[in-house]
């Protein structure tokens, strides 16, 4: 892992800049109407998701950034 | 490790005290999911239902338990080049709870999850909090497993131990009424019996010799995602939302050297008002483990044939179909949901070949599911 300094300073910076434009961006509590409908989700079906990500998990040689899953495989 | 963790407890901290307004998160409902899925390809097939509740209590506490039984049968190249074919079960079982702190959600949740060879016990905690008129949602999340690894065919092996720890942090900004956009960071460490104890190497002369890993992996995972939604034209201006599109972007790197790229795009559209369709197309590429090989040095220290470490890649395409009746109401149950899944998956491997025919291995796999949910 030779690039992890670089790693935290690129997440270090790219959080700096989420906050900063968050400063910016307003969008105002009636203007969430679009952003609360269903197909605005990123998750909108856990159950579903987590039954993709143990997929992906099982069948390719790297996990993560989504969310967590937990348990055996079931897949020799 | 300890860097990292300080860094995210730090950024909360900042943007805490940064806030100027803070607006409550959404408070849980009472609600039950269900659904049914299959995956068939590569000689695997795996069934099974799930299902959560999830009851809400005073407004601002939430409890859920939810199940998941897995019917395994496996013949795949692995199993069939080197043992014999198998059928088996996996049951999971999870018992979760959140509360809402003023502005924060807090959740913690414990996982079983039981096979004849394998058991996990995990434990997670997460928190999520809304900051700047909820425009930015701050997240993070702790798991850590501890499992027990078998072997069905030789009573000597006895019970390896495995764990893992996962640390994912999440930052989701609307930058519009219409766009969001989604940053994730995902530590992983393994530390113990990371093998497959069922599968073994190929020698330069064809022999089978044990496979060996190292015995500690730590990987990390950047993930960018953004949704964009797209409004009907009236003469009055925007309409309703007509569809939205995602594009997600994965690059994962660990200490095995595996190297990966996952990007998807997801389009969803509502055909009339309660019916959403969607399809998704994803493609997923990766460079081989260092120590992988399709016939590796018998002196070779550390030693893997694991198709999931060699150089390969795959596209899935998948089709969804979300309907929502509209009579909201069925005695005690409202706003029911039926939604039908359908993907394919092509994987080609570039290093692994089947022993069977000298050839490099690919496969196809099917994967359907049908779900059912309700609030109540």
């Amino acid at each position: 892992m030779k690039t992890k300094p670089r790693i935290y300073l690129s997440l270090i910076l790219l959080a700096l800049l989420f906050s900063g434009l968050a400063g910016c961006a307003s969008v105002r509590p009636w203007e969430r109407e679009y952003l609360a409908d269903e197909a605005m989700s990123f998750d909108p079906d856990p159950l579903e998701t987590s039954w993709h990500l143990h997929l992906e998990e099982v069948s390719e040689g790297s996990r993560g950034g989504y969310s967590g899953t937990g348990g055996g495989c079931g897949c020799r | 490790m300890k860097y990292l963790f300080f860094v995210m407890v730090s950024l909360v901290l900042l943007l805490d005290f940064t806030a100027k307004h803070v607006m409550a998160i959404d408070p849980p409902e009472d609600e039950v999911s269900m659904v049914y899925n299959l995956y068939a390809g590569g000689g695997i097939s795996v069934r099974g239902p799930a299902v959560i509740v999830r009851k809400e209590m005073m407004g601002k506490t939430a409890i859920e338990a939810g199940a998941r039984v897995d019917l395994v049968s496996s013949a795949s190249i692995d199993v069939v080049t080197q043992a014999s074919k198998y059928s088996e079960e996996r049951k999971e079982y999870t018992l979760g709870g959140s509360h809402i702190f003023g502005e924060t959600l807090v959740s913690a949740s414990y996982t079983l999850s039981d096979e004849p060879d394998y058991t996990s016990d995990t434990y997670a905690f997460g928190m999520s909090h809304d900051l700047f008129d909820k425009n930015l949602t701050l997240s993070f999340r702790v798991a850590r497993s501890w499992d027990k690894v078998g072997q069905n065919d030789d009573p000597d092996f006895g019970w390896k131990d495995f764990s893992r720890t996962l640390y994912t942090a999440s930052l989701t900004q609307s930058f519009s009424p219409r766009w969001l956009v989604q940053f994730n960071y995902e530590v992983s460490a393994d530390d113990g019996y990371i093998n497959n104890p069922y599968r073994s190497a190929l020698s330069t002369n064809n022999a089978l010799i044990d496979e060996h890993y190292p015995d500690a992996r730590t990987g990390q995972a950047v993930v960018f995602r953004t949704r964009y939604a797209f409004l009907e034209e009236t003469s009055e201006g925007p309409g309703r939302l007509e569809s939205a599109i995602q594009m997600d972007y994965r690059y994962y790197q660990d200490t095995f050297d595996v190297r990966s790229h996952t990007g998807k795009i997801l389009y969803q559209r509502y055909l009339v008002s309660n019916w959403l369709a969607g399809a998704f197309y994803r493609y997923y590429q990766q460079d081989a483990a260092s120590f992988y090989g399709d016939r590796l040095p018998v002196d070779q220290l550390f030693r893997a044939r694991d198709k999931e470490l060699s150089t390969f890649s795959d596209h899935w395409l998948g089709l969804t179909l979300k309907y929502k009746p509209r009579r909201r109401t069925w005695g005690w149950i409202e706003n029911p949901y039926f939604k039908a899944g359908y993907s394919f998956i092509l994987f080609k491997y570039d290093n692994f070949t089947d022993p069977r025919n000298g050839e490099l291995y690919s496969k196809e796999a099917n994967v359907v599911s049908a779900s059912f949910g309700f609030n109540y």
